[in-house]
């Protein structure tokens, strides 16, 4: 008969020692050299919880001396994380059997109808399931990751009643508040005036003015899209904090406007005495008007002015 | 009959002016006002439609700006014996193009004037 080559690292926690060789001696007949770790009790199960990872898969009896039951089950699940549990149970507690797969475990086997074949079929099975288990798994880390360490904020609403069901970090910092105190609280209490949300279709995006707990304002873009999540509608609200932009195009503009005030004093009121002295010099060369002192008191003044009104455009451009 | 006018809030360029206007030989008494307001007010109250007048309009001036003197006397005026010439400080490109959008305008002068285009002007008008 063929048998499986692999190298298994297979642990078994129970206590009857007759289960345990019947179990061993269904191993051997499949596998060769199965790697077979046998503990008796659970807190001897617990001295290898450092290096578990090495383990394809665990069987462990329901009733051990030291734990038993709900707790026991738990407490192994909590040490095995990514390595399957199947449970070992006797007809007479065949119904605890499906409440340990509630709780995590990956399969049962009933002691009373084990064979080689079952088990053997219950390690392949198992450990090949529990692979695809994990990559969902490590999918929903993925995306739990990206919501929660996306730099831009966001807000899982539901869809019917508006209220938050899930918001990131980056949200929980630009809006002072904590998830907890943002969880199920209606998505208009951070919109200026509770405005109700305009959600028209999948990535509109709308300005809005939202408040942060202290009420101060934040100037946002929003982009709406609805999603399906555990089967009912919700809205994902991405934010985008675009407050110190409008103060920046504020600041520019102003500072637009000063340099148009600048150019218009510039040319209407700097060239004025200027055109004036170009004038009266013009009208003294033709004259001969030299000794005429109402003229040359003119062209004085006229130089004052300009120096005064070059002094006023020198403050004015050191306040940009 | 012709009247020539200056609308300028500086004495000294009215003055400049009227010293031009005296090397090129234009005896003609002027008036002056020393804004739009004033300027309005007279042709308000003296406009004859069958005499000329020349007006030298700066821009920049208290209570009517030389602008806002143009739209007020637009409806009453007659075209053909109202030359205006802006006489002003200003070489900001958007005085001159919005100079170009008033057709009573027959010029654009910057400051200082210059007694060339004085006697062009004499000459054309037949001072």
């Amino acid at each position: 008969m063929i048998k499986d080559d692999k190298n298994y690292n297979i642990v078994v926690i129970e206590d009857n020692i007759g289960d345990f060789f019947l179990l061993e001696e269904y191993l051997n007949e499949k596998i060769n050299n199965p790697l077979v770790n046998h503990f008796e009790r659970f807190s001897e199960f617990t001295k290898i919880a450092d290096s578990i990872d090495e383990v394809d898969i665990i069987f462990l009896d329901l009733s051990l001396p030291d734990k038993s039951g709900k707790e026991l089950v738990e407490e192994v699940l909590k040490i095995s994380r990514n390595i399957p549990v199947v449970v070992l149970t006797g007809l007479s507690d065949f119904s605890f059997a499906l409440k340990a797969i509630a709780l995590g475990a990956s399969d049962y086997l009933l002691k009373d109808e084990l064979n080689s074949v079952a088990l053997y079929k219950s390690i392949v099975y198992n450990i090949e399931r529990f692979k695809n288990i994990i990559k969902i798994k490590e999918s929903e880390q993925l995306y739990t990751d990206l919501f929660q360490l996306s730099p831009q904020p966001i807000f899982v609403i539901d869809a019917t009643t508006l209220t938050v069901l899930d918001v990131n970090k980056a949200c929980e910092h630009l809006y002072d508040f904590t998830k907890e105190e943002l969880i199920q609280q209606p998505i208009n209490s951070v919109l200026l005036n509770n405005d109700d949300i305009n959600f028209e279709s999948n990535g509109t995006i709308i300005k809005q003015i939202h408040l942060k707990k202290n009420k101060e304002q934040i100037i946002t873009e929003v982009k709406y899209n609805k999603i399906i999540q555990n089967g009912k509608e919700a809205i994902i609200m991405v934010i985008n904090d675009i407050t110190k932009r409008i103060e920046h195009l504020n600041e520019i503009e102003n500072q637009n406007t000063k340099l148009k005030d600048i150019a218009w004093i510039q040319s209407h009121i700097v060239r004025a005495p200027l055109t004036n002295i170009l004038g009266l010099i013009n009208v003294i060369n033709d004259t001969n008007a030299i000794t005429d002192k109402e003229l040359l008191t003119h062209l004085n003044n006229s130089v004052l002015e300009l120096e005064i009104i070059i002094n006023d455009i020198v403050n004015k451009t050191n306040n940009l | 009959m012709k009247h020539i006018l200056i609308v300028d809030d500086d004495p000294v360029a009215t003055l400049i002016l009227k010293k031009n206007l005296e090397l090129i030989q234009v005896n003609q008494e002027t008036i002056t006002f020393s804004n739009g307001e004033e300027a309005y007010a007279y042709f308000k109250k003296k406009y004859n439609e069958k005499e000329n007048y020349y007006v030298f309009l700066d821009i920049n001036m208290p209570l009517m700006n030389g602008w806002d003197f143009l739209n007020s006397i637009d409806s009453f005026i007659n075209k053909a014996n109202t030359h205006i010439y802006i006489l002003t400080s200003s070489i900001n490109k958007l005085d001159m193009d919005k100079a170009t959008q008033y057709t009573l305008i027959e010029k654009y002068l910057s400051k200082p004037i210059n007694k060339e285009v004085l006697k062009t002007i004499k000459e054309e008008n037949k001072w």
